[in-house]
């Protein structure tokens, strides 16, 4: 039924055709005449002419029928609803004249300029000021003669980061080999918390010369990151740690159950500034994956000299009892007026162990190297993402300390769970540490107590290997933005010193997608 | 509600079922209303072209150069021929076996190595990373006043292309939405392997299609297989392709039952919004190719020129034969261009050529001064006008192509004959091998006939060319045969004396003779036709030897190219019957038989509700769908990279098929023999306009339907049948058209 009703229109119109347009008297406007005196060039343009509100009417013939502009004409809004033309109340005749000359406009009829010169040897130049290879809209003629295209490209690329660089495939807290595209920025804020640390965690007693009977380490990071993504797949990484631990403990040195100490400190405090820059040397696009190596440094701005808490008390025989153990000279002999309260363990001025230091003193750095493999949802484990790495510490001595270099060996699987809107992650860290050392003597209350103390070598405090796994949530609320809140179990104990048997983590990232270094925008 | 009242909404939702079944070639649109796409095909008998040997694929890999330049050689064998060979007045009236092969299988093998290759399989850079997309982003950019008032100062490539771009050619096409999942490519890889990753999505979508036809996730490749080194050639037939099928998708505008009185391009929906997207791809690989991919000789470093002003006297830049792109990997989203380096910095005639007939052709496609439909297709107010490309680019096309006849003149050029390589240190070689110097002498045909020159320029063109056909004419043996090199200028032959350099003997001197009308170049081209059909051609096999007295016959995709090709120009030159038969017999035997089309889709032959049911190869051409090819999740429909027969292997078979066609006599007999293909059975129409509800055929008389019938529309691709069908003939079949009427 429909299809007749348009052939009627279709015959209608052409008879209104063949009656007013072309036998039109000579008083009426043409159509030509009527598209300006409607004010249909108010907003619509022909050959360039009129309003650009409306869709250019060049090739209108070439777009609708006759039968359909002639129904459009009478009523657009019920063509279609919503239309932002208005109805120009024609007569019919008009409307007929109107769309005899529409149905003339067709692809071929462009706009003519006089400026007809000979602009290549090859061919005559196009009569139209468009294809002018010197008028300004063939400004794209010029690209890439003068900078590299390409080079001006990449340093757009992060203006595109909220699509390009997924966050969903980023490790939680491991690393990846994933680089920022030139000019990018990003900033991140983690608060790690560790569980209380109690005598059950502290391995190796035996070693270290003295059982904690009780102990309790609190600690937790707040890191403060910043990103900023380089040329030539390079990102530089500045890392501020702020962190806070305290220790109270105690315990039986040497294994004198009559003898206890008490020593207690605490300390929160910038750690020290690592500057890290990464460099994917190939990426998945070439090859089977990603891989990208890094280097830090560890700049020595954090403190390695914070201290016990220089009232330790030790109760030898249920007597409590003030300075106890004096500092001894190198031959074991107690230093006069020495016997403060400090407890000696790790240093003749009483200072933390290493672990627990928020700097090194010194300068340090690493050096590593990580891969990253994606997977597409076709792959056999649905879409997801596969990082492992390495990273080894490099930590010198300072002041008698030596904290020890450290290796750190991890995998993550990133699994995106709904959408493009939260992932899992399943991660393993294997971190190894050498011994830490510390340098001199320590005195070692002896039965009885009025006796001279013992002196031996001070022993480590920490070392071995650690191994963590964790499971986070990542959520992505919009893909600049990032929330990831991840829970780390220990599932193997170093040997020597004190292991928190559970870590929580939380992080905010944010990245900035707009351009540091935008090339080629013009004007 | 009574038993009747639900009997009713029963029959109503059968009804509605069969109706979304049968209504296989349309999409809905949310509203309801539908949208014509594209029509499947049912397989003809073709076991009377088949000997019965079959080969096998060796090599399962696409080739991006050898099987596009197959896929552009097929295309010109497919529907082209086809019209050309109503033009030339061939005998094909009737002939139903060479109307499906040239309309259905090679148009749709043609057109399934593009799909899969440059919008489902991922094998290189997307035009989202593109230069046409990057500009019109930058552009709005600048544009976004308020956005940038807020801080925002970026429009994604990204926003673009799915919000602008193929917004517009959504409503220029008709098409209720876009292919989710498809990657528009503008650079191809070198290579990959096809095989599919995971299971084909045959399940029914909402709309009736299979849902990997709406959603290509299911149809990737996989991204660690691919050879991700970028190859000129490659990346030249790729371009030709998508300009070829563009030209064709947009040759006609077509319109829509429930959108009355609103014209869109394209024969139909889907066709409107593929050509429109292969505009796209073609300028964005245009665009970068000149904006980054010229070697500077000096420095070995990439960079661009500025094709208007490129000048045979200016610095040397050209394109290198390959290119080593450093990739950025987005997971789901396309890879990513970081940077480009020169991997091969030696200059290759078939490179070169390529990309000369590819841009050619684009010039060609969107020339102002030429009238056809495709000035539509560009515009000076994309897309306000209606258009989906900007005018402008004819200046690019035009200047890349005047870019690449310099430069094969300035650097392939020896004693005025072309070598097949230029290195930087050496210059130019010494040796031609005849593939390269015939695709250079097909494209500068391409340039001289289509370019629209300066007169002094179309001489040194048209010069050029001649040197080269006279170069041939002069290398030949006294039998008219050829070997596969010479050296320049001295002739002396290198190589062996194989069917492939007679075939692309013979397509080169045939474009020189179209061109010179030098009779000389056609008298050399059929002695070599001669020679090449009498000493290669295997009665029993129906196929060509590689070499003369060598029953293993092992072909590449460039090596049934050139014989297709021969075949087709020598045909529609002789207008040799016995050849047309062979071209039909070669036809399946090298791309059917041979393992070459290594799968294929619904819309030649193979059901979709067979293989659902787990029946593969349907229409029992031995070529199976997609899922059921080689590999755990099948293959992808494109061409493997080698096969191989063993002709011995047929010995002692004789292969004796009498076809008796019975000479059709009613109207619609008539029309199922030459008509159906294009029109659609019963006039439903396909990649031809529908015959019933039209408006010529139903409103007008029978004259103009019989007028239409005898001179054709060429330019939109309908033969002109006078001649070719008698007048009773053409009478009788306009009068069943005619009687289909207006449903």
């Amino acid at each position: 039924m429909k299809v007749r009703y348009n052939f009627l229109i279709g015959l209608i119109a052409l008879i209104v055709l063949l009656q007013f347009g072309v036998i039109a008297e000579a008083s009426e406007l043409s159509g030509q005449e009527l598209f300006v005196s409607k004010a249909c060039n108010s907003c619509h343009s022909i050959n360039g002419q009129g309003g650009q509100a409306g869709p250019s009417l060049d090739t209108v013939g070439d777009r609708y029928t006759a039968a359909w502009l002639y129904t459009w004409l009478r009523d657009p809004e019920a063509v279609k609803p919503g239309t932002q033309m208005p109805n120009m109340h024609l007569t019919d005749d008009e409307r007929a004249r109107l769309v005899f000359f529409l149905e003339s406009k067709r692809a071929g009829e462009r706009p003519v300029t006089t400026n007809n010169q000979i602009v290549s040897e090859f061919t005559p130049a196009f009569a139209t000021p468009e294809l002018n290879p010197d008028s300004p809209e063939n400004e794209f003629l010029r690209l890439g003669t003068e900078d590299s295209y390409v080079d001006e490209q990449r340093f757009n690329l992060q203006d595109q980061i909220q699509s390009f660089i997924p966050p969903l495939y980023e490790p939680a807290f491991t690393q990846s080999a994933f680089v920022l595209p030139p000019g990018a920025m990003r900033s991140s804020m983690s608060f790690r918390e560790l569980k209380t640390i109690d005598e059950g965690d502290v391995a190796g007693q035996d070693q270290i010369g003295a059982r904690f009977v009780d102990f309790e380490l609190e600690r937790n990071f707040v890191d403060l990151d910043f990103f900023l993504g380089l040329n030539n797949n390079y990102t530089l990484r500045v890392n501020v740690p702020f962190i806070s631990s305290s220790v109270h403990q105690q315990l039986n040195p040497g294994f004198l159950d009559p003898v206890s100490v008490f020593p207690s400190g605490s300390t929160s405090e910038f750690g020290d500034v690592q500057v890290f820059l990464k460099k994917k040397f190939f990426d998945q696009g070439n090859h089977h994956f990603s891989f990208a190596g890094v280097a830090a440094l560890r700049l020595p701005n954090g403190s390695n000299s914070e201290r016990f808490n220089p009232r330790t008390t030790v109760n030898i025989n249920g007597m409590n009892m003030l300075l106890p153990l004096p500092a001894v000279d190198s031959n074991g002999m107690p230093i006069a007026g020495s016997a403060d309260g400090t407890f000696r363990r790790f240093s003749d001025d009483g200072r933390l162990p290493a672990p627990l230091q928020p700097g090194l003193g010194t300068l340090g750095g690493s050096l590593g190297m990580f891969a990253t493999r994606v997977f597409e949802g076709n792959s056999f484990m649905g879409r997801g993402s596969v990082h492992m790495g390495g990273l080894y510490e490099f930590r010198p001595a300072d002041k008698g300390v030596d904290p020890g270099d450290k290796v750190t060996v991890f995998a993550s699987l990133v699994k995106p769970l709904i959408g493009d809107r939260l992932s899992v992650d399943f991660s393993y860290v294997y971190s190894d540490q050498q011994k830490d050392s510390y340098a001199g003597l320590m005195a070692v209350p002896t039965m009885p107590p009025m006796m001279p103390p013992m002196t031996v070598n001070r022993p480590s405090f920490s070392g071995g290997a650690t191994q963590l796994a964790g499971v986070s949530l990542i959520a992505i609320p919009n893909p600049l933005f990032r929330l990831t809140l991840s829970a780390l179990f220990r599932v193997g104990k170093p040997d020597l010193g004190p292991s928190p048997s559970s870590v929580i983590r939380l992080n905010f990232q944010y990245t900035f997608a707009s351009g540091l270094y935008r090339k080629g925008e013009g004007s | 509600m009574n038993y009747r009242s639900g009997l009713t909404v029963l029959l109503l939702l059968v009804l509605g079922w069969i109706d979304s079944v049968s209504a296989f070639d349309y999409v809905s649109r949310p509203d309801g209303r539908r949208v014509r796409v594209v029509q499947t095909n049912e397989q003809v008998d073709l076991s009377s072209l088949r000997s019965g040997v079959t080969g096998v694929a060796v090599d399962r890999r696409f080739n991006t150069n050898e099987a596009m330049y197959l896929a552009n050689e097929i295309y010109l064998s497919g529907t082209e021929f086809f019209l050309r060979a109503s033009e030339k007045q061939l005998p094909i009236a009737h002939d139903l076996q060479f109307s499906f092969l040239t309309n259905v299988e090679a148009y749709w093998y043609s057109r399934y190595n593009l799909m899969s290759a440059t919008a489902r399989g991922r094998m290189g850079i997307g035009v989202i990373h593109g230069p046409y997309v990057d500009l019109r982003a930058r552009a709005a950019t600048r544009h976004n006043v308020f956005g940038r008032n807020r801080g925002e100062l970026a429009v994604s490539n990204k926003d673009i292309l799915l919000t602008d771009v193929i917004t517009s050619y959504l409503s220029r096409s008709g098409m209720p939405q876009k292919f989710e999942n498809s990657v528009p490519l503008m650079v191809e890889f070198r290579a990959a392997d096809p095989h599919l990753v995971r299971p084909v999505d045959i399940a029914a979508a909402a709309n009736g299609r299979p849902n990997y036809l709406i959603d290509f996730e299911s149809l990737r490749w996989g991204h660690g297989r691919m050879d991700k080194t970028i190859d000129m050639g490659g990346v030249a037939q790729a371009m030709l392709k998508k300009v070829l099928w563009a030209k064709f998708f947009l040759r006609r505008n077509h319109m829509d039952d429930d959108f009355p009185g609103e014209i869109f391009l394209g024969n139909n929906a889907e066709d409107g919004l593929r050509g429109s997207i292969l505009t796209l791809e073609a300028v964005s690989s245009m665009l970068l190719g000149k904006a980054a991919f010229f070697n500077d000789p000096e420095t070995n470093k990439l960079t661009g020129i500025d094709p208007t002003r490129y000048q045979s006297d200016s610095t040397l830049r050209y394109l290198p034969h390959e290119i080593k792109p450093t990739l950025i990997y987005m997971s789901d989203l396309p890879v990513r261009q970081y940077d480009f380096k020169v991997k091969d910095s030696s200059s290759h005639l078939w490179d070169q050529a390529s990309w000369l007939w590819a841009t050619t052709e684009f010039f060609d496609f969107s020339n102002p001064r030429k009238q056809d439909n495709w000035n539509q297709v560009f515009g000076y107010q994309t897309p306000y006008d209606g258009s989906v490309m900007e005018q402008k680019y004819a200046l690019l096309a035009q200047g890349l192509a005047n870019t690449m006849f310099v430069n094969i003149e300035k650097m392939h050029s020896v004693a005025g004959v072309l070598v097949s390589e230029w290195t930087p240190k050496g210059g130019s070689g010494s040796r031609v091998s005849l593939t390269d110097l015939s695709t250079a002498v097909v494209a500068l045909a391409n340039y001289v006939k289509t370019m629209d020159l300066d007169p002094s320029i179309q001489q040194r063109a048209e010069a050029l060319l001649r040197r080269q056909a006279d170069f041939l004419v002069r290398v030949a043996a006294d039998d008219g045969s050829y070997v596969q090199q010479y050296e320049v200028p001295n002739a002396t032959p290198h190589g062996h004396r194989d069917m492939t350099s007679q075939a692309f003997a013979i397509r080169a001197l045939l474009a020189a003779f179209e061109i010179s009308h030098d009779t000389a170049y056609l008298e050399a081209a059929r002695k070599t036709s001669k020679v090449w059909n009498s000493d290669f051609w295997d009665k029993n096999t129906w196929l060509y030897r590689n070499k003369a007295a060598d029953s293993h016959v092992s072909y590449t995709p460039t090596d049934v190219a050139a014989a297709l090709a021969a075949l087709r120009e020598i045909i529609l030159i002789d207008g040799d019957i016995e050849l047309l038969d062979r071209f039909k017999k070669f036809f399946v035997q090298s791309v059917d038989a041979s393992g070459l089309m290594q799968a294929e889709d619904i819309y030649t032959g193979e059901s979709i509700e067979q293989v659902r049911a787990g029946n593969m190869d349907s229409d029992g051409d031995g070529i199976p769908f997609m899922s059921g090819g080689d590999g755990r999740y099948g293959i992808d429909t494109v061409f493997a990279s080698r096969v191989e027969f063993d002709l011995d292997q047929a010995r002692g078979r004789s292969k004796n098929v009498q076809v008796i066609t019975q000479r059709p006599t009613t109207g619609e007999q008539i029309y199922v023999a030459n008509c159906a293909v294009c029109h659609g059975s019963k006039g439903v129409g396909n990649e031809g306009p529908r015959l019933v509800n039209n408006s010529l055929v139903q409103l007008t008389g029978p004259e103009a339907v019989i007028q239409t019938v005898k001179s054709g529309r060429i330019s939109v691709g309908m033969p002109a049948w006078e001649n070719v069908l008698s007048e009773e003939e053409i009478a009788a079949v306009v009068d069943y058209i005619r009687s289909l009427g207006a449903k």
